[in-house]
């Protein structure tokens, strides 16, 4: 039997599509979940988008997405970009209730200063709201990180080789149960560890002073 | 206002996801023209696919390609004919869907022939038969049916066709618990480290891995075997009638060929 | 006349905070409102610069009728509004809370905007030293100079202040009021509510006393403090004769 020491490259390799998953994941939960929380801001009541999204499990999300959803509108869209598009739907759920909390919190005075110097309403969220909600929303959002990267190994339903799936290969393949999956739970922690560690040092420089524990 | 609109698109997506379902599958009726239904012109190309978690019939390897028995299989199957196989693992639970719709072509992956599944893909021939065994620890000096009533934990693969055996027995009334775990070969450690009292498997993949590991067959032993023999084959989408004899001609003629004993002797099946 | 209001009325689900405001403002004059809370002192002042749309009534701005107009952008840049809780905007610095109006309001360069705001900050007695000081690192009386280095950048026509020392300990407000003073002096038209009554005595021209949503009474600083004419008025200068005549 092959040793799993053998496997560990394959192991790794897994982990470029885990990160591609989770960063298109991420990408596209952010540009949709942003404008959500902006119009929800305003008033707009998009709850049955957020409640869909949150409380349908990822699995069955994808299942209708490749399934059901794209077959009945006869397009053809492959199970790496479903895969992403399911990823992405359900993180713009929850990102949009970390940037709404987050443009809450921005004080209101704020926003009628800035209209008081002229700005229009459009200004107001490009100089004012955002760039300080963006701030705020920073360390929830390395939280959503570390959600997507275990969330991504549901993908091989769809036949994406991620991390986990190959673990499971390995330990078939090599017949130990423990090692693969201790090996793939050390790559998961050190790749989570990186992505918060990072997010955590840029949200340091950008930190507005006078938040708490800045200055 | 924008809230609402979203909420028609939701409710939208869902219907249409439930149409999707609903549509009788294109090529679901045995007399529309599919992929393979007639002869392709030009080069043939057959996406290939199987859940890596089934040895000796289907492994992954460190270079990210298969090997086992029906790797050899479908490579010797395509090298007779000059076909291209592409390999594309695939998850168990969604492999048969996979087929349906046609993101795989065709299906060799220690796959049993049931009358279930029979009634959405189609079977060739079948190129090897199994029996599923009980096995307990060696020093184990209980019988079948004390086993099986021990109310102690038996663990199976989930989602395989022993995992159904042992939903059947308990249907019927042996007091047991299943513990469902990921693979046989968890299955197996289970057994060893005493979480389970035995593990419901076939001797297909036991034989072989056996074979393998003296050490471990030294601790183990087969108690006996539960039900009637199954059959593996290769599936296949039902229209696609061409294909489908084309495998057949190609495993009839390798199973009468002495490359048929050599290959089951490489990967410890016989 | 740079302000003129005619019976402004503004109603809050229901309720009528301002009943009929009339008020007249001259060029270069500042005027001080006083009256207890509730009076509708500071949605008088937010409706002046349409921050809050008004019910009735009409406002002119140097002769243009503002109230008629959609534009209130336009509108809002002619006047300069100083708040009790300061509002700078905390994710840029003093020297980014002056400029941000000239470079994405008025589209003036960077460096034009720099040139101007070091001007205003002078004026407001805002040292070098902190023009690169965030908000939170200022003090209170700092931030609300910087707040009206905010609103003088813009070059306003009218500068309206709530409050604007009420969150700030005596000693802080001095810094504020004198910096007010001045800019009176200078000949900025000013309108602010406070209570400040030193402040209304050294710059203000008259004091305007509100109550329920109406201007009961106005009159200059010294007569309107001795001799107050109507019941409110008496109500809020009763027992500072004393501390007033210096």
């Amino acid at each position: 039997m092959p040793s799993v020491i053998e496997y560990i490259p394959f192991l790794m390799e897994g982990s470029l599509w885990t990160l591609s998953l989770v960063a298109l994941g991420l990408s596209l939960g952010f540009s949709l979940g942003l404008p959500i929380a902006i119009m929800k801001f305003y008033g707009a009541r998009l709850d049955a988008y957020v409640w869909f999204m949150r409380g349908t499990p990822l699995i069955v999300l994808l299942s209708l997405l490749y399934w059901g959803v794209f077959p009945a509108l006869g397009v053809k869209i492959g199970p790496f970009e479903t895969s992403v598009i399911a990823l992405g739907l359900r993180s713009s759920a929850y990102q949009s209730q970390i940037f709404l909390s987050a443009l809450n919190s921005v004080d209101s005075g704020q926003i009628i200063a800035a209209r008081s110097i002229g700005m229009r309403e459009r200004q107001v969220v490009a100089h004012v709201l955002l760039p300080q909600a963006l701030r705020i929303s920073l360390p929830s959002w390395s939280n959503e990180y570390a959600i997507m990267l275990k969330d991504s190994s549901i993908c091989f339903a769809l036949g994406v080789m991620e991390i986990l799936t190959r673990a499971r290969y390995i330990s078939v393949a090599t017949g130990s149960a423990l090692l693969p999956y201790l090996l793939a739970g050390i790559l998961f922690f050190s790749l989570t560890h990186a992505g918060t560690s990072a997010i955590e040092l840029i949200y340091r420089r950008v930190r507005i002073k006078g938040t708490l524990g800045a200055g | 206002m924008v809230g609402r609109y979203i909420a028609v698109l939701l409710l939208g997506l869902l219907l249409g996801a439930a149409v999707g379902y609903a549509i009788p599958k294109q090529g679901s009726c045995l007399f529309e023209r599919s992929k393979f239904s007639d002869a392709p012109s030009g080069e043939v190309t057959i996406i290939y696919g199987f859940d890596a978690n089934y040895p000796p019939f289907t492994v992954m390897q460190p270079n990210g390609t298969p090997m086992g028995f029906d790797v050899d299989l479908m490579n010797l199957i395509a090298e007779k004919y000059g076909w291209k196989i592409v390999y594309k693992p695939w998850d168990w639970s969604t492999i048969v869907t996979a087929l349906e719709n046609g993101d795989i072509d065709v299906i060799a992956s220690g796959m049993t022939f049931n009358a279930a599944r029979s009634q959405k893909i189609w079977f060739s021939v079948p190129y090897y038969s199994y029996v599923h065994q009980l096995v307990v620890r060696s020093e184990d000096k209980r019988s079948f049916d004390e086993i099986l009533n021990s109310n102690e934990y038996i663990a199976v693969q989930l989602g395989s066709t022993s995992d159904e055996w042992a939903d059947r027995l308990i249907k019927a009334g042996y007091k047991f618990k299943k513990l469902g775990l990921d693979s046989y070969v968890s299955a197996l450690e289970a057994l060893l480290d005493g979480r389970a009292s035995a593990v419901i498997t076939d001797s297909a993949f036991l034989g072989p891995y056996l074979k393998k590991d003296p050490y471990l067959a030294a601790k183990v032993k087969v108690l006996g075997s539960i039900g009637a023999p199954n059959v593996y084959a290769i599936a296949t989408r039902p229209q696609d009638k061409w294909l489908r004899d084309k495998i057949n001609e190609a495993l009839e003629e390798l199973m009468n060929s002495p490359k048929w004993n050599e290959l089951l002797k490489k990967w410890g099946l016989d | 006349m740079m302000l003129r209001i005619e019976d402004l009325r503004k109603r809050y689900s229901g309720v009528e905070v301002l009943k009929g405001v009339d008020l007249e403002l001259r060029k270069g004059e500042t005027k001080v409102i006083m009256g207890p809370s509730g009076a509708g002192k500071s949605t008088l002042l937010k409706c002046i610069n349409l921050l809050v749309r008004p019910d009735g009534g009409r406002i002119f701005i140097d002769g243009e009728e503002i109230t008629s107009k959609n534009d209130v952008y336009r509108v809002r840049q002619k006047i300069g509004f100083v708040f009790q809780e300061f509002n700078l905007f905390n994710h840029l610095t003093v020297m980014g809370n002056v400029t941000i109006g000239l470079t994405k309001v008025k589209g003036m360069s960077k460096n034009d905007a720099i040139l101007k705001a070091k001007e205003v900050l002078r004026a407001v007695r805002i040292g070098e030293e902190l023009w690169d000081r965030y908000p939170a690192q200022l003090s209170g009386g700092q931030k609300q100079r910087v707040a009206i280095a905010r609103a003088l950048a813009m070059d306003p026509v009218l500068m309206l202040y709530d409050e604007p020392t009420s969150a700030l300990d005596p000693q802080l407000s001095m810094e504020v009021l004198s910096v007010m003073r001045e800019l009176s002096k200078r000949g900025m038209t000013s309108l602010v509510v406070t209570h400040e009554l030193s402040f209304a005595i050294e710059a203000a021209s008259s004091i305007a006393v509100m109550y329920d949503g109406r201007i009961v009474e106005e009159g200059r600083p010294e007569e309107i403090i001795r001799s107050p004419k109507t019941a409110e008025a008496r109500a809020i200068f009763k027992g500072r004769l004393n501390y007033v005549l210096v």
